[in-house]
């Protein structure tokens, strides 16, 4: 029973004595900074009544805007425009309730998607229609801070 | 702030993060109505490779190749490179064996891929580097050429190769579009394997495995591929340039077995890496 409470005391030695390593500070100092690196970045789009409304531009083969910074707790309101072929828009790995990632936005019908920014984090957006040769260089990043 | 609490604080934050998603890399039944044009000459690539005239039954899409499917029991599919045409590879399932023993040796199904790797423009040859075969199913054997930059492996910019070693016939073969030129891709890293494996250790409050990073290019940057167990063991990309988590899940690239390059790269690192070090950043 020592031996495995001395083994156990030697596994968490490095974080009682303040995460020591220079590789674990690093990693951490790195972590904290990707988490934040948004921190002083102005939210996009604008309220209105309440909800952060963000217009975003579909073409072949970017987004415009390619990053979307919005807070903690705001309701967002996200409306997409195809401006030229139909697009598609996935926030990976973000859940929309309600919202089917394989709708096709098509020119002249805006999609859009409304939620509660409810945890922090920065995510890929990307085109889910195919849409052309590039198809996979359209992503932007999505950042709740 | 005592340092114990700033190291509670930056778990705490970690705890936060998101995992970042998996995505697959093919879109299927793709529609092409957009771009009448485009549709037809894909279309046309695949029926002349084949000698057919039937229209296909759908579109699918992986990394910029369109792979056009026609109606079959088995699998019988064109792909087609949309940026100039050309056919970058089929499958053809009828072709698959199903008993029977092997009849080629290896080296006679290499110089059969081999045919296939001849017919790839010299420039791409040129950078492509002959990654090994490997047995798939009752007497299929893949081979693989990677693309390399300064000895690194260019994650999904390759060629495989399915040959039937009991008939000798190519059963399927897929060449990948390469993204960026070989000199716009820098290939040092500017952390260690071991750092990348802390921060994917930490991002997902996980435990380390038995596993040695390898450094891979995803596109025109560094990642390295660390592995780690949250809830079940995982592959985590992360950039070697910044530390982000780039994707989790499984590999997500296709590396030959002994492929086990990053560790004796040297570390460049980078102004803002040795900020964010010497905490200024």
């Amino acid at each position: 029973m020592k031996i495995v409470g001395i083994a156990l005391l030697a596994l968490m030695l490095p974080a009682l004595l303040g995460c020591a390593t220079p590789d674990t500070l690093l990693a951490q100092r790195l972590v904290a900074y990707n988490a934040e690196r948004y921190k002083d970045a102005p939210a996009t789009g604008t309220l209105e009544d309440g909800v952060r409304t963000i217009r975003i531009k579909a073409s072949q083969f970017y987004f415009e805007p390619e990053t979307i910074v919005v807070n903690r707790g705001e309701r967002v309101r996200i409306v997409v425009e195809a401006v030229d072929v139909p697009h598609g828009f996935e926030i990976e790995g973000l859940m929309i309730p309600g919202y089917d990632i394989e709708t096709v936005i098509r020119p002249g019908f805006p999609l859009t998607l409304e939620f509660d920014a409810m945890e922090t984090g920065v995510w890929d957006f990307i085109c889910a229609i195919y849409c052309g040769f590039g198809h996979s260089t359209m992503k932007g990043t999505f950042v709740v801070r | 702030m005592p340092a114990e609490s700033r190291c509670l604080g930056a778990v705490i934050l970690l705890l936060l993060l998101p995992s970042a998603a998996a995505h697959s890399n093919i879109l299927y039944d793709v529609s092409l109505d957009f771009d009448p044009a485009l549709k037809e000459l894909v279309t046309a690539v695949a029926q002349e490779h084949f000698g057919l005239v039937e229209e296909p039954v759908r579109f699918d899409y992986e990394r910029e190749l369109l792979i056009v499917q026609f109606d079959r029991k088995v699998e019988l599919s064109a792909n087609v490179d949309p940026s100039d045409f050309s056919l970058a590879g089929f499958r053809d399932d009828s072709r698959v064996s199903e008993r029977g023993t092997p009849r080629l040796s290896q080296a006679e199904r290499r110089a059969v891929a081999e045919r296939v790797f001849e017919t790839l423009p010299e420039p791409m040859r040129r950078e492509m580097t002959y990654g090994g075969e490997r047995e798939l199913y009752t007497g299929t054997f893949q081979h693989l050429w990677y693309r390399a930059v300064d000895g690194v492996l260019v994650a999904n910019e390759h060629l495989e190769v399915e040959v039937n070693g009991i008939t000798g016939e190519v059963i399927a073969w897929k060449r990948l579009p390469f993204f960026a030129a070989q000199e716009n891709i820098r290939t040092s890293p500017a952390i260690s394997g071991a750092v990348a494996r802390k921060v994917a250790e930490l991002t997902f409050n996980a435990a380390p495995v038995q596993f040695t990073p390898f450094l891979l290019l995803n596109r025109d940057r560094p990642v390295w591929v660390v592995k780690v167990k949250a809830l079940y063991p995982i592959y985590v990309w992360v950039d070697a340039l910044d530390g982000r988590i780039v994707a989790t899940g499984d590999l997500r690239a296709t590396v030959p077995e002994q492929y086990a390059v990053g560790p004796d790269i040297p570390v460049q690192e980078t102004d803002s890496i040795r900020n964010i070090r010497e905490g200024k950043a």
